[in-house]
């Protein structure tokens, strides 16, 4: 009795490690390739062309991390991944890859493949960055231009993640992305990614940004619209306010401030004879930190005076801005209507099937305080002696 | 043989286990979109009438279990046919549980491992925590509760950073209707699934804990199934119903600086433990009723068939996750009716009735 037992039990301890070792696809990191980085274009007739940017870290003594690029072709995203396989050998891993980059033509035609093979893969993660090429092509971004690091991926990364002290271009992470796609009343933005010459490099430059309408592409705007973009989205972390001199009498020096603080709300009312109006208010907190003049900017007439320009200029601005998308684009990448909707669900509900019409001729009431909180290092301006 | 007895905190935590379980990864009230959130308060709600009937029966028979009663109130062969019918019962809602966690397993984490590898995983657990008896699921159920509510709260403090509020509102923008429907699937699925623990709750120490069992073990787990919904709707907005499993995607976006993040699958362990308590006691229902019905001494001698049966039969119960997605949220609901609400106010009727003849044939006897 007592040896069959045993023997049972021999046969328990056998078999468990055969049950709880479920490694059905066991793969080695260095028969990985972990991809960091893609770029999309559009092939020959209608096919996606895909490369990838491929981490290559070899270890031992003086490990080193390099990068390689990839190009592949396919009916489908997914199937331009898996021919990968027959060029680099390796199967692509895709759980740390930052940035997706779309070309311009793709925008156009609609990305929507692109967006849905992300989220639905369950490898691929859904946060990383989206960026449209202003170029033709998105694949030279990768493969033409310097690098800082060794993976250039990484690079546009930080270059992304530091716009919260620039404010040129707006984050969108591929799930962000994907939520602005199904929600009504409001447009997607992309940030805008190019190729810059300087001092005789070519490297890639993030500013601006693309702007969707559906899926699809419709146009670009520029870095410093993007800020006024930003402030109507609330979603300003950082960057500059600058005052410039316009050579009026009585003109202000050029001021640089400093945003460090900004809160916009935006409220829809409903006038008396029933159009729409977006009220939308910005609160900014700043500091001074460059004057370009000996002008006292700094003591309390001269600061409500130039807190009222500021107020004024960002005031144009953003008037401005929403005047350009009305009438150029038609889409509303500030997300009035998704705000209608979710103040007054009922009036969205009778407005929703026109709302791109009414987008257009929207009114705006813009109020725009900014308070300067301090001047820096320096209590005064420089003074200018003889 | 030994009479089993559990505590009532014991089976609060089962119980609270067992409404939370696969809830918690598959999502609920689709329908309602962003307002699902109050189809979850709408099914706690609707739950509460019908808790009230199975706390009502277990105490009017103190001790005895669901088939018992049956047996007892229904007569022998009445009592049986419907014991058939709640043994079929916790036996699918057992195999369609595991095969919910296996398609998880499968989708999420291990695509290319056949899916029958995790659900044997599963169910062999079961089948040992159920021969073990009813004792020990419930003091599992103690030791693991307070870990699964510590794993859930971190990660409700830590997703905070991802909530946009503006995708809850605007508030019943789509009228009552579709959060209705929404709540009684809710309600269906998880609350009413207690019914089951009419089969467990004969080991309970006294008359009235059924009562404090059944209502505060609803409310508790009704509370964090309400929280957790409106921590996905927070972060995930309209892409909620487009999604299988809609608390994992909405973890997996928790990046917490460069390091903490991909902690999506440390928390789908809460899932693991939650699908592995309610799979058991499906599992130990059906086994005692068979038990009951071929009037064998004891039912583990049969556990580790019926268990063996349910992971096969959960292979074979769907064909792929879109047909466990249609029945979990379309059919189910529908389907469940009869056993969780249908039966038991029948019983509770035929009870009462039994109950009262009994003491007035009592007071008769006596004089």
């Amino acid at each position: 009795m007592k040896t069959i037992r045993m023997i049972l039990l021999a046969l328990l301890v056998f078999i468990i490690p055969l049950i709880t070792a479920s490694c059905w696809n066991y793969r080695e990191i260095d028969k990985l390739g972990v991809v960091a980085g893609v770029a999309i274009d559009r092939g020959k007739d209608g096919k996606y062309k895909i490369t990838v940017e491929i981490v290559e870290v070899s270890g031992g003594k003086d490990s080193k991390t390099e990068s390689r690029i990839i190009t592949a072709e396919g009916k489908t995203i997914f199937d331009a991944v898996r021919n990968g396989i027959s060029l680099s050998g390796k199967r692509l891993y895709w759980s740390h890859t930052k940035v997706v980059i779309i070309s311009r033509q793709l925008a156009v035609d609609g990305v929507i493949q692109v967006l849905d093979w992300f989220n639905r893969d369950a490898e691929t993660r859904a946060d990383f960055h989206i960026l449209v090429s202003k170029g033709e092509s998105a694949k030279e971004v990768l493969e033409i231009g310097e690098k800082n690091e060794d993976v250039k991926s990484f690079d546009l990364e930080y270059m992304i993640e530091n716009q919260r002290s620039l404010s040129k271009a707006p984050q969108t992470e591929i799930w962000e992305f994907t939520n602005e796609l199904a929600a009504q009343g409001v447009a997607a933005v992309v940030p805008a990614i190019e190729l810059y010459k300087t001092n005789g490099k070519v490297v890639p430059r993030i500013m601006g940004t693309a702007i969707f309408k559906e899926d699809k592409l419709l146009g670009f705007i520029d870095g410093e619209e993007t800020k006024d973009m930003l402030f109507i989205q609330n979603e300003i972390k950082g960057g500059l306010l600058i005052e410039q001199e316009d050579g009026a009498e009585d003109a202000m020096p050029s001021v640089s401030l400093e945003v460090f603080n900004s809160k916009t709300k935006v409220e829809p009312t409903i006038l008396q004879d029933g159009s729409i109006q977006m009220n939308i208010n910005t609160e900014t907190i700043v500091a001074i930190d460059e004057i370009g003049g000996s002008e006292n900017v700094i003591d309390e007439e001269g600061r409500k005076k130039l807190e009222q320009s500021a107020e004024e200029t960002l005031k144009t601005r953003i008037e401005s801005l929403i005047k350009k998308v009305q009438s150029e684009y038609g889409a509303d990448i500030f997300g009035f209507g998704a705000k209608l909707r979710e103040d007054k669900p009922k009036v969205w509900a009778g407005v929703e099937n026109r709302w791109e019409d009414i987008f257009k001729n929207l009114q705006v009431k813009v109020t725009t305080k900014v308070h300067i909180r301090n001047s820096a290092m320096m209590a005064k301006p420089l003074e200018v002696g003889d | 043989m030994r009479k089993e007895q559990i505590t009532d905190k014991e089976a609060i935590c089962t119980l609270i286990i067992f409404i939370m379980g696969s809830t918690l990864i598959l999502g609920v009230g689709g329908e309602a979109k962003n307002d699902a959130w109050i189809a979850g308060i709408l099914g706690i709600v609707m739950a509460i009438p019908i808790i009230l009937v199975y706390s009502r029966i277990l105490s009017l028979f103190p001790g005895k279990d669901l088939y018992e009663i049956l047996s007892i109130t229904l007569g022998k062969i009445l009592g049986k046919v419907i014991a058939v019918l709640y043994i079929w019962y916790a036996f699918h809602l057992g195999a369609l549980v595991i095969r919910n966690f296996g398609e998880f397993v499968n989708i999420v984490a291990m695509p290319e491992t056949p899916i029958f590898v995790p659900m044997i995983c599963l169910g062999l657990v079961g089948i040992i925590a159920v021969r073990s008896g009813v004792e020990v699921i419930g003091r599992l159920s103690a030791y693991m509760l307070p870990a699964i509510l510590f794993i859930i709260a971190v990660v409700q403090i830590l997703v905070i950073p991802r909530f946009d509020p503006s995708h809850i509102k605007p508030i019943l923008a789509n009228g009552l209707g579709p959060v209705l429907k929404g709540g009684f699937s809710l309600f269906s699925f998880p609350f009413a699934e207690t019914v089951l623990f009419i089969g467990v709750f004969f080991s309970l120490k006294t008359k009235k804990s059924s009562y404090k069992v059944y209502f505060f073990a609803t409310i508790f787990a009704g509370a964090i199934i309400v929280f957790i919904t409106l921590r996905n709707i927070a972060v995930l907005g309209g892409l909620l119903g487009n999604l299988h499993f809609p608390s994992h995607v909405a973890v997996s976006r928790i990046s917490i600086g460069e390091f903490l993040q991909r902690i999506e699958v440390a928390v789908a362990i809460v899932f693991v433990f939650g699908v592995f308590i309610k799979s058991s006691v499906c599992l130990f229902v059906a086994c005692k009723g068979i038990g009951r019905l071929f009037n064998l001494n004891d039912y583990r001698t049969i556990v580790i068939q019926t268990g063996l049966l349910m992971i096969y039969f959960s292979y074979t119960v769907y064909d792929s996750a879109m047909e466990m997605r249609y029945w979990a949220f379309k059919v189910y609901a529908y389907y469940a009716f009869p056993f969780q609400v249908i039966i038991p106010i029948l019983l509770l009727v035929a009870a009462e009735i039994k109950v009262r003849k009994r003491k007035i044939s009592i007071a008769a006897g006596r004089e």
